[in-house]
């Protein structure tokens, strides 16, 4: 079966290295290109996070290309809190040798899309990059079949109280996705919460000797003790890694299809993902599929599979 | 010692039985009766106060325009020994009003229980309820005033989907009240209607039965910027914003209490045998 050829959006940020991990390991998937947008760090470090992690997990052939270090409009947020001052909880990975790519990413992912028969966009960061493509390259619909995002939430949110950091970080740049006609599919924090690594299985990772193990077990102290209060216990989220493992077991995830847009202008609600799951006011188009499930534990027995072979 | 109510209903709605409830229930006393809206013509008001008068009601009423409902709320809740409650069945208009022009009858009031508001949709736009979305500002002001709130929103309809149908229930709640009550209007039936009644019904009723709701006290904002969250409410379930809780949300109901409780009311005919 041919496989799927998508492009990654990260704003690496430790959950991202391991949805770029899922992502050179998967079997339905294949990695065409990455790029890199400002986030949970500064741009000018999840560009090098995103080499770097490429290069530890084997691969520096593929390209990271750079995407936009400011949001469209709003000033820039970060979650260092979450993520440690460098975007990997402090790890420090051996410096990518690859050759810095130039071209921005917008142009890298537009003539992705025009090599790619049906190029699928993973983002998994703020949706600058997405929206830049976008307006540059209206026709970007024409080549791209899906975009995969991890963001949002149907309901509540943890960023702010209707919100989650991605969309907040740049909830224009998601409203012009939201409206680009390209199905959506958004894993939001209704089901990346529910993905979390319990104390058991932090104590199996903990105990594998491969790199990617080790690096779990090192980067993901800070976030482990933010996710451990949203959660309620002692867990940390993969929010991530979803959206690409969703290429190799779909069968881990239900949803819905919806009307999904992102509020622009609310003082208290800009950044929140208006869905009309829950109303009888339903937006003209359903353009998006909202994952709102996940079987927690088989998610959690693949993903440490993945940790486990390299 | 009964608790005073008075009652804001809003005319779009079926608005005999949040008015049969309180009038029956032998906790509370009905002290006045306002609406939300004028009437939009003489017609109009005298089918208001022709169903009141249905209902074997005799307390002050705003049927028309010739007393205003601050007024009445105002002189009710002055005149009255004991704090009032206020439970209102539409937009938050008239209360935010009393609110503003006379802050000193905070200290008067006993509560503010709504029927309104939603945290996950809404039924006037996608994000936000119709109650709320009505006048926002005014659900603004009202949920800043400092006085305790009850907040009866789109959600609490879940508490009874589970078990049997929204319609069905709400049937029994209405046939309840009415018993052997042929001169009362039937209910306005909808799945919208459904929904708005069971809410209103659930406001007056957690004034003086708390213990038919689970209840719990959270932070709660009206967005009143917004394309598409204007007139919603927003809950901080999670703490995140540190600020002291201002409303007391209806989460779950006791279905089966409640509708033992209507069950045991007499009904308007049952009351005038009695009287008489």
């Amino acid at each position: 079966m041919n496989k799927t050829p998508i492009w990654l959006d990260t704003d690496t940020g430790v959950d991202d290295a391991f949805a770029i991990l899922a992502a050179l390991w998967s079997e339905n998937a294949q990695l065409v290109g990455s790029s890199s947008v400002v986030g949970n760090v500064a741009h000018s470090k999840t560009f090098v996070n995103a080499r770097n992690v490429l290069s530890y997990f084997g691969h520096p052939e593929i390209k990271v290309y750079p995407g936009a270090e400011a949001p469209l409009v709003i000033p820039v947020q970060d979650a260092a809190f979450i993520h440690g001052n460098n975007g990997l909880g402090g790890v420090v990975l051996p410096e990518s040798t690859a050759d810095k790519e130039t071209v921005k990413a917008w142009d890298a992912i537009y003539q992705a899309a025009r090599t790619h028969k049906d190029l699928e966009i993973v983002a998994v960061g703020p949706l600058t990059n997405i929206a830049l493509t976008l307006m540059k390259y209206p026709d970007l619909d024409r080549y791209v079949r899906r975009i995969v995002i991890m963001g949002g939430s149907a309901e509540g949110g943890a960023w702010t109280p209707c919100g989650e950091f991605n969309i907040c970080v740049d909830p224009h740049a998601a409203e012009v996705v939201m409206n680009c006609g390209i199905p959506i599919v958004m894993f939001g924090l209704d089901v990346t919460l529910k993905a979390y690594m319990d104390e058991t299985d932090m104590r199996d990772i903990a105990a594998m000797e491969t790199a990617a193990g080790k690096l779990f077990t090192d980067c993901m102290g800070l976030a482990t003790i933010v996710n451990s209060k949203r959660i309620g216990k002692k867990a940390v989220a993969v929010h991530d890694v979803l959206p690409v493992l969703s290429y190799d077991h779909p069968e881990l995830f239900t949803g819905v299809m919806c009307g999904l847009h992102v509020e622009t202008r609310g003082s208290i609600t800009l950044g929140r993902t208006v869905t009309d799951i829950w109303s009888e006011c339903k937006f003209p188009r359903q353009n998006a599929q909202v994952i709102l499930q996940v079987d927690r534990e088989r998610f959690a027995r693949i993903f440490k599979d993945i940790l486990l072979r390299v | 010692m009964k608790i005073p109510v008075i009652i804001d209903l809003d005319p779009r709605e079926d608005v005999s039985f949040p008015l049969l409830f309180l009038s029956a229930d032998p906790a509370y006393e009905l002290k006045a009766v306002t609406f939300s809206l004028p009437p939009a013509n003489a017609a109009e008001e005298e089918e208001r106060r022709a169903l009141l008068s249905s209902l074997g009601l005799q307390v002050p009423a705003v049927c028309g325009n010739d007393l205003s409902a601050v007024r009445l709320m105002s002189e009710t809740i002055r005149d009255s020994g004991t704090p009032v409650a206020l439970v209102l069945c539409g937009s938050l208009h008239n209360a935010s009003a009393l609110l503003l022009t006379q802050p000193e009858l905070r200290e008067k009031l006993l509560c503010i229980a709504f029927a309104g508001g939603g945290f996950r949709g809404g039924d006037a736009t996608t994000a936000a309820e119709r109650n709320v979305y009505d006048d926002p500002e005014a659900a603004d002001v009202v949920l800043r005033s400092g006085v305790k709130i009850l907040m009866a929103p789109l959600e609490l309809n879940a508490a009874v989907e589970g078990k049997e149908s929204l319609a069905s229930y709400v049937g029994n709640l209405c046939h309840a009240l009415r018993q052997e009550s042929p001169e009362l209007p039937e209910e306005k039936s909808s799945p919208l209607s459904h929904g708005r009644l069971l809410r209103n019904i659930c406001a007056a009723s957690a004034v003086a039965h708390p213990e038919l709701f689970r209840t719990r006290d959270l932070y709660v904002e009206i967005e009143l910027s917004g394309t598409l969250s204007r007139g919603s409410t927003v809950a901080d379930f999670k703490g995140q914003l540190e600020k002291k809780a201002n409303v007391s949300v209806l989460e779950g109901l006791d279905p089966e209490g409640l509708l033992s409780l209507l069950s045991s009311l007499p009904t308007p005919a049952k009351r005038r045998e009695n009287d008489e």
